[in-house]
């Protein structure tokens, strides 16, 4: 495979790049503003979709709200540092981390029907305590920004390394075009544009994937020349995968989903009926993308791509460098951006929704338990303008964000456990939760410093599942869950009028 | 063949998947235009009863594991990942069309 040499694409201009991005939101724009006439009506519409999102919005946008930036490039680039191993251990837990949200969606929706966030559930489950609702509305807002920033920052990597656009003019549009339709419609506008997002994940990736091959001399040619490196690249079954990030990946992937408000809120959202086959058919079904996409860092291996002089040391860009040096025709190429970049604004929609939700639920209507209908629809768009100007404000400054980053982790990873026993065990306190919250991170984030990101996890893991359990045996009280479900639709007001579409 | 086509291969998955989009976008407004005109009537009130959920995710994972592994037997496997990344979408699709006849 050394005849190939890689060839680069004038017509790749900054301005074509600028266009794709501006494109694509105008598509996706449409799209929501036909929803917002006809869909939403009221702060209930905006930030739950009035809990009537169907088998099929359930599953496309769930698809598209779990494949990151990240999902796209990171599926090709752990397979050109691995091999299959890579693909395996980015691939499976990775859907599985959905399908591993079902017992606990499927309990919450029977347990509270009308509750909207994580925090309403832990403040609702704990007597109304503060601090624990603190902790998980903290959580939840770090969570959701680190997507945001993770996601545009994906954004403008793929549209400045393709097209050579400026990386902070690619990410305050990309920035803009989400806010703006993300405005106009809420949940259902994240759901609708992620199940049109869904299809652009898959058809085209498997048009790509067959270029791509053609490009780099046939699946022969690919297939001969990795086999030839030796070093199991074709096998599943390297250790260094798991080692390396499989197991921690798994873990945090499992944190992400069952501790994610991006996740419960869908489950808020959807039909009662059918909450459990949907998770199953996202998780199910979203297993091709990185199955196909990953498939680009075998060709990257086959080509002996080097990560130095090729990708300036960040084997991410695997997949962006192929697809724009291989010679494919520009349209493709273009496909690809348009690929990964639905991929960034859905999972962007979807974190600036949940930011929506649980300002209205758990910072709003508590501090204004008498706010009006209107009022409190204005106030539903206030955190994704501060979502959107802190995301601007990260990538625009350069600032380092590890300690958003850091944070963001830290908590998620030490409210897991202890949510999940909020869920299941009639003995979890509300002592518990908050000192098994804090301890985890306090005890645990110098060990994951000292000690490596596997073993901090797990301490986190350990001290947030001990404390509980041993502030649940020595306290004689047991929580009666039917409480739950007389918990009161949040966002009902006394001005709240359901009025008909325009 | 022209260039921008590429391959026989490739324009043969441009002209699936071209199809497939047109399926999936077919449902998907179908679906959306259900969910307008549904707006303002309450949920059936049945329950969540669907009781596969543990074997599905075990078949789920099999069968992305045995595709994956699958890629190390022989070259031609490696057009699997094509093949899955065009079933997906129709499966998607097929959940908006249960979504109409619910």
């Amino acid at each position: 495979m050394d005849g190939l040499g890689f060839v680069t694409d004038k017509a790749l201009t900054p301005a074509a790049g600028v266009a794709a991005e501006i494109l694509l939101g105008v598509v996706l724009l449409a799209l929501v503003y036909y929803v917002k006439t006809k869909l939403v009506r009221n702060t209930k519409d905006f930030v739950i979709a009035n809990r009537k999102i169907g088998f099929g919005f359930g599953v496309a946008g769930l698809i598209s709200i779990w494949t990151w930036a990240m999902a796209v490039m990171m599926s090709a680039a752990q397979t050109y540092s691995f091999g299959l191993s890579g693909l395996f251990w980015f691939t499976v837990p990775n859907g599985l981390a959905v399908i591993a949200v079902i017992p606990f969606v499927r309990k919450i929706r029977s347990l509270m029907p009308d509750g909207y966030t994580i925090p309403e559930f832990v403040k609702a489950r704990f007597d109304g305590n503060n601090l624990a609702g603190g902790v998980v509305v903290l959580g939840s807002l770090f969570g959701s920004l680190i997507e945001v920033v993770i996601n545009i920052k994906g954004t403008s990597l793929v549209v400045s390394n393709v097209f050579g656009v400026d990386p902070k003019v690619a990410a305050i549009i990309g920035l803009l075009v989400v806010l703006v339709y993300s405005i106009l419609g809420g949940l259902w506008a994240s759901i609708t544009t992620s199940a049109l997002a869904t299809l652009l994940h898959t058809a085209p990736s498997a048009i790509i994937l067959v270029a791509a091959f053609h490009y780099a001399g046939g699946v022969d040619a690919v297939w001969n020349s990795v086999a030839a490196q030796g070093n199991d690249l074709l096998t599943v079954t390297r250790p260094d995968a798991a080692t390396g990030f499989g197991i921690t990946l798994a873990l945090g992937l499992l944190t992400a989903t069952i501790a994610g408000q991006e996740f419960w809120q869908v489950a808020w959202a959807l039909k009662k009926k059918d909450v459990s086959r949907t998770f199953l058919w996202a998780g199910a079904w979203f297993y091709p993308i990185p199955i196909c996409l990953g498939l680009l860092g075998l060709i990257g291996l086959a080509l002996h791509v080097d990560i130095n002089t090729h990708l300036g040391g960040d084997a991410a860009a695997i997949g962006p460098f192929l697809v724009s040096h291989l010679g494919l025709p520009t349209w493709l190429v273009i496909l690809y951006v348009i690929v990964i970049l639905s991929a960034c604004y859905s999972v962007i929609d979807s974190a600036f929704t949940a930011t929506s939700s649980v300002f209205v639920v758990d910072i709003v209507k508590p501090l204004a338990p008498q706010i009006g209908e209107r009022a409190l629809f204005v106030w539903a768009k206030a955190p994704m303008f501060l979502a959107a100007a802190i995301a601007a404000g990260v990538v625009l400054t350069g600032v380092d964000f590890v300690t958003i980053v850091l944070t963001s982790y830290a908590i998620r990873t030490a409210i897991l456990i202890p949510l999940v026993l909020s869920l299941f065990w009639a003995r979890m306190t509300g002592l518990g939760f908050v000192a098994g919250t804090v301890l985890a991170i306090v005890i645990g984030m110098p060990i994951r410093a000292a000690a490596g990101e596997l073993w901090g996890s797990l301490a986190i893991l350990a001290v947030s599942a001990a404390v509980p359990l041993a502030a649940g045996l020595l306290s004689n009280r047991r929580f009666d869950f039917a409480q739950l479900r007389r918990v009161k639709d949040a966002t009902l007001t006394a001005s709240a009028q359901v009025a008909p579409a325009e | 063949m022209s260039s921008s086509l590429v391959s026989p291969a490739t324009t043969i998955t441009i002209i699936a998947g071209a199809l497939i989009s047109i399926f999936y976008l077919r449902y998907m407004w179908s679906a959306l235009q259900r969910a307008v005109l549904s707006i303002n009537k309450p949920e059936d009130g049945r329950t969540d009863a669907f009781a596969h959920s543990f074997i599905g995710a075990i078949v789920a994972v099999v069968a992305s594991s045995l595709a994956i592994a699958s890629y190390g037997l022989s070259p031609q496997f490696l057009y699997l990942g094509v093949l899955l990344a065009l079933i997906a979408p129709i499966a998607v699709g097929y959940t908006f069309y249960r979504e109409l006849q619910d």
